[in-house]
């Protein structure tokens, strides 16, 4: 039931952007792809799609990288505050958007850090990390949890570095973690528009945060169409992603 | 003794409220196999993590050829490391795993490559170089992360109970070839293991450990023949313990028991007194008691044990004693719920307290 109620809206939407008119209308009266081609003609869709795909990659890397490097770390110097980690790494996962978008706002006005493009991107980047972290720390601890500690101490003994260890070791045997927290930070950080809105600049305007502004003055199919294609790209990456890796064992779903 | 390549030095480690390593001195020399012998929890593993240089002691020094360990990390030791199981690196083929610790040394690829070849054969793995560990047994698995451990020629190889998670008879083929390899190489080696046969069977040398210190140390031969504490007798070899007290009469001694029974002990032990006598199996002969006779013992239960048959005997006050009676006379008439009188033969193990 609770599938459905998810899914039912998204198939109206699917339905709608095929539409001929140029007002939403369920059921749609014919078939065409021109809202489809009206995305992709416009210009501002078009910088805020590199924008965004820039943004969710980076976003992306950044918290996997910070999440195999805690965990590793973690066990390494302090296993008893595993709890205690977790707990501060899951912390954003409840804390709502709608005060953090705001503190980003003022903490940026306030420094000066969002003055120029370059310190606003940086802080908008760091929010989508933090936003982020829990899906990577879900992802990659679970999937380092399986992994003996003998195989690091072996190395450890055999005269490798941190970062040999890391590199040659941890990094290769956590793929399917890594794989997977790739993919949620990347989808999380695409399409989060909060934040984004809160902190969006002439100059940065992610994709969430134009398709508020278009529908503010268009109410055409064109982001029923953008909500088609990011649906199933959403939907591509996780089954690529949970042939790759298995995610219900990633996340800790299943045993 | 300064050309020790390991030395202990009062050696403390404390975990909470458990004294995991207490004070612990040992000493080992260039090209030894000491084992690390004890029950779990008898702090073995913790000492060899020490030695490691996972944890630092608490108190006390480690010298690893003649140089303090203090603050010197496990990548810094040179020791080579086979752990009980799992250590294999599964996304490695079995050459890589090998080359890893020469890949740390930076050294030349041809020679790596020579050398890794040279290890294998060393183990008899050479075809398996381009195996991944999930495709090789267990027994080959362990002989991989031997050669791994001894790839960079170590100063010091250490093996944390590497045999037990094989099979007994897997486990005593790898233990020869561990000999052979040991001696050949001349690798100065610490074993640890809870399996006194297979610290009998490889070490030059045996620390018994208990609640974190070392009861004995000795030649195999040594401790198993006069073990320095009760805990030693019982824990290596067969033992019973009995209490009493020693008293001599004539030439020899006796032993009495609490429960009165007398043994006549052939050889005097060191003095008279109240202690505990230590039967090994193959210290017991019996005979078959004539009826009423005061001495007699009641045979409960005769197991076969291959070269000899066990027998269990119950004293009179309820202590039990385990006898090797390898003579196919004696076993023909003794059936359980006999009457038996006990002697004993060799020198007697005394701990007098």
């Amino acid at each position: 039931m609770g599938c459905l109620y998810l899914i039912a809206p998204t198939l109206v939407v699917a339905m709608a952007s095929v539409s001929p008119t140029a007002t939403m209308r369920f059921p749609p009266e014919g078939f065409s792809l021109k809202w489809y081609a009206n995305f992709f003609a416009r210009p501002e869709f078009m910088t805020s799609l590199r924008l965004s795909g820039t943004l969710a990659v980076g976003v992306a890397l950044a918290a996997t990288g910070l999440a195999v490097v805690l965990a590793v770390t973690l066990r390494r110097t302090a296993p008893k505050f595993g709890g205690a980690m977790q707990a501060l790494v899951l912390m954003p996962a409840v804390l709502p958007t709608i005060v953090l978008g705001p503190a980003v706002l003022i903490f940026g006005a306030q420094t000066g850090i969002a003055g120029g493009f370059p310190g606003a991107l940086l802080l908008l980047a760091g929010a989508h990390v933090a936003l982020t972290l829990p899906f990577a720390w879900q992802a990659v601890s679970t999937s380092y949890a399986t992994l003996p500690p003998m195989l690091e101490e072996a190395a450890e003994v055999a005269g490798a570095g941190r970062g040999r260890i890391l590199a040659r070791l941890v990094v290769p045997m956590l793929v399917p973690g890594i794989v997977a927290a790739l993919t949620f930070c990347f989808l999380v950080s695409f399409d989060e528009p909060v934040v984004a809105l809160f902190t969006t600049r002439h100059d940065m305007v992610t994709l969430p945060a134009q398709v508020f502004t278009y529908l503010r003055f268009r109410a055409d199919p064109t982001i029923a169409a953008l909500s088609t294609m990011m649906s199933l790209i959403s939907l591509a990456l996780m089954l690529v992603a949970d042939r790759v890796v298995g995610l219900d064992r990633i996340m800790g779903l299943t045993r | 003794m300064t050309d020790a390549l390991l030395t202990l030095r009062s050696v403390s480690r404390r975990y909470g409220s458990t004294q995991a390593v207490d004070g612990v001195s040992l000493e080992v020399a260039q090209g030894e196999f000491v084992s690390l012998l004890g029950p779990s929890g008898c702090g073995k593993t913790t000492l060899l993590r020490l030695i490691a240089g996972f944890s630092e002691p608490d108190a006390g020094d480690i010298l690893i050829g003649g140089r303090q360990m203090k603050g010197v990390p496990p990548a810094k030791r040179n020791l080579g490391l086979v752990f009980q199981n799992y250590s294999l690196w599964p996304h490695m083929t079995v050459a890589d795993n090998v080359a890893f610790g020469l890949d740390c040394r930076g050294m030349r690829r041809a020679e790596r490559r020579a050398r890794v070849a040279e290890c294998l054969a060393l183990v008899q793995l050479d075809a398996m170089a381009g195996r991944y560990p999930r495709e090789l047994s267990g027994g080959q698995q362990q002989r991989v992360a031997l050669a791994r451990a001894l790839a960079y020629r170590p100063t010091l190889l250490l093996l944390d109970e590497p045999l037990s998670a094989l099979d007994r008879k897997l486990r005593e083929d790898l233990q020869g070839e561990l000999r052979r390899l040991q001696r050949e190489l001349g690798v100065t080696t610490i074993l640890v293991t809870h399996d006194q046969d297979e610290a009998i069977a490889l070490s030059n040398r045996i620390a018994v450990m208990n609640a974190g210190r070392i009861e004995h140390v000795g030649h195999p031969q040594q401790i198993y023949t006069r073990p320095a504490t009760a805990f030693v007798a019982e824990f290596v070899g067969r033992a019973s313990l009995l209490e009493g007290h020693i008293a001599s009469e004539g030439a020899g001694a006796v032993f009495v028991g609490g429960d009165g029974l007398k043994l006549r002990l052939p050889e005097a032990p060191q003095g008279c007194g109240s202690a505990r006598l230590l039967l090994r199996p193959e210290m017991i002969s019996v005979a078959r008691a004539t009826d009423g006779d005061p001495r007699a013992v009641k045979v409960e239960e005769i197991v076969f044990a291959g070269a000899a048959h066990d027998v269990v005997l119950r004293l009179p006050g309820g202590a039990q004693v385990v006898a090797s009676i390898s003579d196919p006379a004696t076993i023909a008439w003794m059936v359980p719920g006999c009457a038996v009188t006990i002697s004993v033969q060799g020198s007697p193990i005394c701990f007098y307290r």
